[in-house]
């Protein structure tokens, strides 16, 4: 092992290899479920050559009480290659889409990562991606082709955020073939006259970001992956001190008979106050919707779905003092449902590279809906992250 | 012996005055002709107990007569390495600014209006870290010539013309031979003392004068902030694509 690390440490050298790791220690205790002291981290390295930049990220994570919670993975390895005008993009990666602050119903690429942590929209899985961008200024086209369809896993019955009772086997099933292409195409542009406003229109056909669950016996399901048609469209305006947020859907299911098409919205107002006795505040309001077409067919399938309804509504204080002590709390509140999702985390760096955060979470569900799987629960976070 | 005091005071003003504008603009133009710049900096911010806590950047600068264009990469502490932070200065409005989190890979649209707030948690606000052009400003007054510690000083008043500074007003002391600005007095919004400002190095690259050291002192809560430039180079060829969002990522 420690051979293995002097010849990395001699590579990165030699190579002029950027790294940067993130190394935690995390405590977490669950009023549910049994406590477990978390260690986990990733490490992400760029090798840069004239003619290509090469990105890896691998992430570890060890958890003393839940199995499942154990392994490497290695989320990144891409090629990028830059030109003029254009950049090309080739290999597994993570790429990102959203406005608003709390869920983005635009980020379907990759698939999260629920083993890691459910409400940590961070936490996602690479994806096999080809991709060309063009740039005109500011602007930009995006073509990209997703090659293959992975499983994604969840947490087992009695640890938790399962989200079933029945157990769940990873082995996806697929529409048509798993390596059958996902393609989008993403054009991104700038409004500057009247209104100025960042926006970005997505289309998108093959397998949707979404899956449902089939039973694999009378004890056991899995996941399944049904091809769709999609529109997304994203936009923020600034108008005066506020800026304003929109992420739409339509999507049309192309054959699946127990899945309806169906609409995403949500929007978003965020305001900053700042220089109050030296600190500043972000308010966050959000509001998000899901409609099915046909509402008879499939529905609360997916964690995603939690976001139905439902507002938002956040606060972030920022202290401005040499520690970058912040401050984050918000509710996500069902309004159909009246089930709540409480947040709280604070931040503060002890040394240069040493944070401390804490965190407190508290799901109240009710009887047969998403969150009901989840359980009522609280969960207490005090975690150590070591940066270099 | 009021009146001596008074007296002497008058007599180390001068006793004519000049264009506060002219001398403004003379300042800026000595500073101005880099086209673009590739600075490393080091900022060391210390709170009112003097503990100190360290921030390094990199900031890449576009010259341009409608408003400059920055590019800051943050490099250090290492937790917050790789945030970037693109500004276009709009002159006499708001900046637009974009911010970029490599946690999750999203440039973030932000509001420019946070002129007055602080940037990176040091006593720099973003007023003060952005260009400053001397059409950003009003002039109410004549410029004073006065003497302080054997120096002659060109003492300016200047007032933002954006309605969102945190300043009423900043009174600025300028060399009255080199025309570089040595020390000022930032005011705010309820016309109360803020911070002072001291402009302790400047070098000169190229026949352009840029600065190398500068102390924030806020007065009201006694933490200050130094920015200190460790590599500094100007001509760069940097181009207009070098600041567009794609530089972000």
């Amino acid at each position: 092992m420690k051979k293995v690390i002097v010849v990395l440490i001699l590579l990165i050298n030699c190579w002029a290899i950027e790294s940067k790791t993130n190394f935690s220690i995390k405590y977490i205790s669950y009023t549910n479920f049994q406590n477990e002291l978390l260690y986990y981290g990733d490490t992400k390295l760029e090798y840069t050559t004239d003619a290509f930049r090469l990105n890896t990220k691998v992430k570890y994570l060890y958890s003393n009480q839940y199995n499942e919670k154990r392994g490497v993975n290695l989320d990144e390895f891409y090629l990028t290659r830059e030109y003029e005008d254009t950049k090309i993009e080739f290999g597994k990666i993570i790429k990102y889409s959203g406005e608003l602050e709390g869920y983005n119903i635009t980020d379907i690429l990759n698939q999260k990562d629920n083993l890691f942590d459910t409400f940590d929209k961070s936490a996602k899985n690479g994806a096999f991606i080809f991709s060309g961008t063009k740039y005109i200024e500011n602007n930009s086209l995006e073509i990209g082709t997703k090659f293959y369809e992975a499983s994604k896993k969840y947490p087992k019955v009695d640890t938790p955020y399962a989200i079933s009772s029945l157990s769940y086997n990873d082995d996806l099933k697929t529409e048509s073939s798993k390596y059958s292409p996902t393609v989008y195409l993403k054009y991104n542009f700038l409004t500057d006259e009247n209104i100025e406003s960042d926006n970005k229109i997505i289309l998108f056909n093959g397998y949707d970001n979404k899956r449902y669950f089939i039973p694999q016996n009378l004890l056991s399901i899995s996941s399944y992956a049904y091809k769709v048609h999609k529109f997304l469209f994203l936009s923020n305006i600034v108008y005066e001190d506020t800026l304003f947020k929109f992420e739409g859907s339509y999507t049309d299911v192309i054959h699946d008979d127990f899945m309806s098409d169906y609409i995403q919205f949500s929007f978003g107002v965020e305001n900053g106050f700042y220089d109050l006795k030296g600190m500043d505040i972000n308010l966050y309001t959000e509001y998000y919707k899901y409609k099915y077409r046909d509402d008879s067919k499939i529905k609360n399938i997916d964690i995603s779905e939690v976001y139905d309804d439902d507002i938002f509504v956040a606060l972030k204080l920022n202290f401005n003092d040499t520690r970058d002590t912040t401050l984050k709390t918000g509710i996500l509140f069902d309004i159909q449902n009246s089930e709540q999702v409480f947040k709280t985390e604070f931040q503060s760096r002890i040394k240069n590279g040493l944070v401390l955060s804490l965190e407190f979470l508290n799901i109240r569900s009710k009887k047969n809906t998403v969150l009901t799987n989840l359980t009522n629960h609280t969960r207490s976070i005090i975690a150590l992250t070591y940066t270099f | 012996m009021m009146k001596k005091i008074l007296l002497f005071i008058a007599m180390s003003l001068s006793l004519y005055a000049m264009n506060s504008l002219e001398i403004a603009k003379k300042s800026y133009e000595i500073m101005s002709g880099y086209q673009s710049s590739i600075s490393k900096t080091t900022m060391i911010l210390k709170n009112s107990n003097a503990e100190e806590s360290i921030r390094k950047l990199e900031i890449q600068k576009l010259e341009n007569s409608d408003g400059d264009k920055s590019l800051i990469s943050f490099l250090y502490p290492m937790d917050i390495k790789n945030t970037k932070l693109l500004s276009y200065e709009v002159i006499g409005d708001d900046d637009k600014q974009w911010l970029y989190l490599p946690a999750l890979k999203r440039v973030k649209r932000i509001s420019s209006r946070n002129k007055s707030g602080s940037f990176m948690a040091s006593e720099f606000s973003y007023e003060d870290i952005s260009s400053q052009n001397y059409k950003n400003y009003t002039y109410p007054s004549e410029a004073l010539k006065i003497s302080k510690d054997g120096k002659e000083y060109f003492k300016i008043i200047r007032v933002p013309k954006d309605k969102n500074s945190g300043y009423s007003k900043q009174i600025i002391f300028v060399d009255t031979v080199t025309y570089l600005a040595r020390f000022g007095e930032y005011f705010d919004k309820q016309n109360r003392l803020l911070k002072k400002v001291s402009f302790l190095e400047y070098q000169k690259i190229n026949e352009v004068y840029r600065i190398k050291k500068v102390n924030m002192f806020n007065i009201q809560n006694g933490k200050s902030s130094m920015l200190i430039w460790d590599d500094d180079s100007i001509n760069t060829n940097l181009k207009e694509q070098d600041f567009t969002k794609r530089a972000l990522r």
